[in-house]
């Protein structure tokens, strides 16, 4: 019995295939509502936010927008997924939540309400999006809340990628939201308002096993030349493209001009470009659009928070079973 | 008296190699566990910050940071980061991480935390000219600072299962290890007292103006502390070429949820069973060979009848011989800082053959009827503990550790 216990928590061979998502953002719903090119019309914009999503329920009556949104992420998720409700619900489905922004909302108000509300305080912890999602799907496995920045969609796919191959559960729900209407003021104050324009997301993306696929490889690095070593340990094997997911517009032109001297015939598709910035949702985006290209070889989703990089790469998209 | 063996061949084994407190009760090691096992309560009336306001006025609230002796640089602004760095220092130099990292080692650092950088939005809120705050006001700038003060290489995550991020940091900063994307990680857990925190749990009416009575039929709530805990996680393997002897092992984790309630844990426990059944197989330890268990225990009614029970179901009637202990007493709840914080005092106990008391214990609950520690220490030297933890959202956590042999 113990070796059976040991053997079932230890990596096993294959990886990960993506079955399916939802997205929401401040350009609509779905993956078809993203603009296809970079979009020059939003440059005017300095923050495409996302409309709250009407649920219906009694039992959400309290919850805040972003628990509204990662709700009706996960939901669109299942749907897209055609899995039930129910077919989610217990101990083997796992829950990955990532943000750099959505506490900002909850916390700020409280910081600065003059009228306390004791109702409020509960929905100002990070945990309050993925814990309206585990009461309203009933999820009781592995459960993490990711909140390094920008780069905590990255981490959060790897972490999801890990309790699969672990076999830790049997399903990972990998979740983002990112809002800034209500902290406006905060991202003027700290100048992230410049340039291209924040978008608001809610992405989330079912994950399952796959044994004939490859590993989902992760690696990340802090420090001045942590791109360059991020860069350097992925020459080996085909790569179909690069999805470069930065903070900002600046620090999106310079690592882009670096991987163009690394890679030059590499496919290089920057986010903040394509969509604004969307900070941990981007990664999630990224793959989305990587399933839906099909490409044959492996894609390297790379994102950028403060002096750390971080990258997975994800393999053999041709043959995942994304919709 | 010592039970169970880790059956994990030895190389394979998440190492603790260094440990760093800063505590209500002590700053450093050696002054936590002094102040554990000679039943010392860090909880007096709080100071740093008005809170004549509140219906209660007591936590456990670190008084004087020390310097840091051999650095000349100064300590950022931010407490939390402050607090995170005094921790980590201890910690790296009992690791003697310094020449791992000259050997080439890639170091990364896991934070959890309830709180983040909380704090630094409510200074920022009063002092709008200072965007240092405002930079340090997010969940991950303590884990930036302390990044950028440890000259960081590897990853730099920082997790938030509220009031278990001590644990989840962890089991993630063994996950790191075990695929290869450090070499080492500074893991661990923090969280300050502010107003903010003191305000939202004043309205939830969780705290008690009583003492902190973990599992005692009198206990009517927690009282919130502040401190960190951190340790350094290497594999056994390289530690032990670097002649480094470990304080002891993460040997399984796992972290699952509720799905139950925003606030209050599910008063079945499931997730915190499942939590401690998937820690277990994690770490290829059957339930019979627990021999400790560091609770959560809060001293709130709920969540210390949901644990026992939760104890009960996993180890049977084996559950009625098992000591279990909670320090939440000593020192307030330290939220995110906490689970890290017990596991330090597990290891520690290991080491000095002894477990601390549970303080303020007097009147026996009969839903709660386990072996806790109480009034004195006790000798006992626990090889394979467990350290379970809760928070908000439905969070739980637990770890599987051992004795560093």
């Amino acid at each position: 019995m113990r070796q059976e216990a040991y053997r079932a928590c230890n990596p096993q061979a294959g990886g990960v295939a993506v079955r399916g998502w939802g997205l929401l953002t401040g350009w609509g719903a779905g993956l078809q509502s993203l603009p296809t090119l970079p979009a020059g019309a939003m440059q005017a914009q300095r923050l495409l936010p996302v409309a709250t999503p009407d649920l219906a329920s009694e039992r959400l009556r309290r919850a805040t927008r972003e628990c509204l949104l990662g709700v009706a992420a996960v939901q669109a998720a299942l749907d897209h997924s055609c899995l039930a409700p129910h077919e989610v619900a217990g101990a083997r489905t796992a829950l990955v939540y990532a943000s750099a922004s959505s506490y900002a909302a909850a916390n700020w108000t409280f910081v600065t309400s003059e009228t306390e509300n004791a109702l409020h305080f509960p929905y100002t912890a990070p945990s309050a999006v993925p814990a309206e999602v585990t009461i309203q799907f009933g999820i009781t496995g592995p459960y993490l809340t990711l909140l390094s920045g920008a780069n905590a969609g990255i981490e959060a796919l790897w972490q999801a990628a890990t309790l699969l191959t672990t076999a830790q559960c049997d399903r990972a729900l990998v979740l983002g939201v990112e809002t800034f209407q209500e902290c406006a003021e905060l991202y003027t104050a700290g100048r992230w308002l410049l340039g291209t324009p924040l978008l608001e997301a809610a992405a989330c993306l079912v994950l399952e096993r796959h044994p004939s696929l490859a590993a989902v490889r992760y690696h990340a690095e802090w420090g001045a030349r942590s791109l360059a070593s991020l860069v350097a340990r992925e020459r080996e094997g085909a790569l179909a493209s690069v999805y470069l997911c930065t903070p900002t517009a600046h620090a999106g032109q310079v690592a882009s001009q670096y991987l163009q001297t690394q890679w030059p015939a590499m496919s290089l598709v920057l986010l903040h470009e394509r969509l604004g910035i969307c900070l941990a949702c981007a990664p999630l985006i990224a793959l989305m659009l990587a399933v839906t290209a099909g490409q044959p070889d492996d894609v390297l989703l790379l994102s950028q928070w403060w002096d750390a990089w971080a990258m997975v790469r994800w393999p053999g998209l041709s043959a995942q079973t994304g919709h | 008296m010592m039970s169970g063996t880790p059956r994990q061949p030895s190389d394979d084994r998440i190492a603790i190699t260094g440990m760093g407190v800063l505590s209500p009760i002590g700053e450093g090691v050696e002054a936590f566990w002094s102040g554990l096992v000679n039943g010392v309560s860090g909880i007096t009336t709080i100071e740093r910050f008005p809170t004549h306001d509140l219906r209660v006025r007591r936590g456990g609230e670190i008084r004087q940071l020390r310097g840091i002796p051999g650095f000349e640089r100064p300590l950022p602004p931010c407490r939390a980061s402050q607090f995170l760095i005094h921790a980590a220092t201890e910690a790296t130099r009992m690791a003697r991480l310094p020449e791992a990292v000259a050997a080439g080692g890639r170091v990364g650092v896991v934070i959890g935390s309830a709180l983040g950088g909380i704090a630094e939005a409510e200074r920022w809120h009063e002092q709008p000219a200072d965007l240092h705050a405002l930079a340090g006001a997010s969940y991950d700038g303590p884990t930036r600072q302390l990044a950028r003060w440890l000259d960081a290489t590897g990853p730099v995550l920082t997790i938030s299962t509220a009031c278990a991020s001590g644990a989840t940091s962890l089991g993630l900063g063994a996950d790191l290890l075990r695929t290869g994307a450090a070499t080492a990680v500074v893991a661990g857990g923090m969280d300050v007292l502010c107003r903010f925190v003191m305000r939202g749990f004043n309205h939830l009416r969780s705290l008690t103006r009583d003492e902190v009575r973990p599992f005692d039929r009198r206990r009517k709530g927690l009282l919130l502390g502040e401190g960190a805990g951190v340790v350094v996680l290497e594999r056994a393997q390289a530690a032990r070429q670097r002649g480094i002897t470990p304080c002891g092992y993460v040997l399984g984790y796992a972290s699952c949820a509720d799905g139950a309630h925003i606030t209050a844990p599910d008063p079945q426990g499931r997730g915190l069973e499942q939590s401690i059944r998937l820690a277990l197989a994690n770490a290829g330890v059957r339930s019979e060979e627990i021999d400790f268990i560091s609770a959560h225990g809060t001293g709130t009614p709920l969540n210390d009848r949901m644990e026992t029970q939760v104890f009960k179901n996993v180890l049977g009637p084996r559950a009625y011989e098992v000591p279990v202990n909670s320090i939440k007493a000593h020192l307030g709840h330290t939220m995110g800082a906490a689970a890290t914080l017990e596991t330090i005092m597990c290891l520690l106990a290991w080491r000095y053959g002894q477990i601390p008391p549970t303080l303020n214990y007097g009147e026996p609950d009969p839903e709660c009827d386990l072996p806790y520690v109480t009034g004195q220490a006790h000798t006992y030297r626990p090889r394979l503990s467990l350290n379970t933890a809760a928070g908000f959202g439905g969070c739980n956590a637990c770890l599987v550790l051992a004795g560093g042999e």
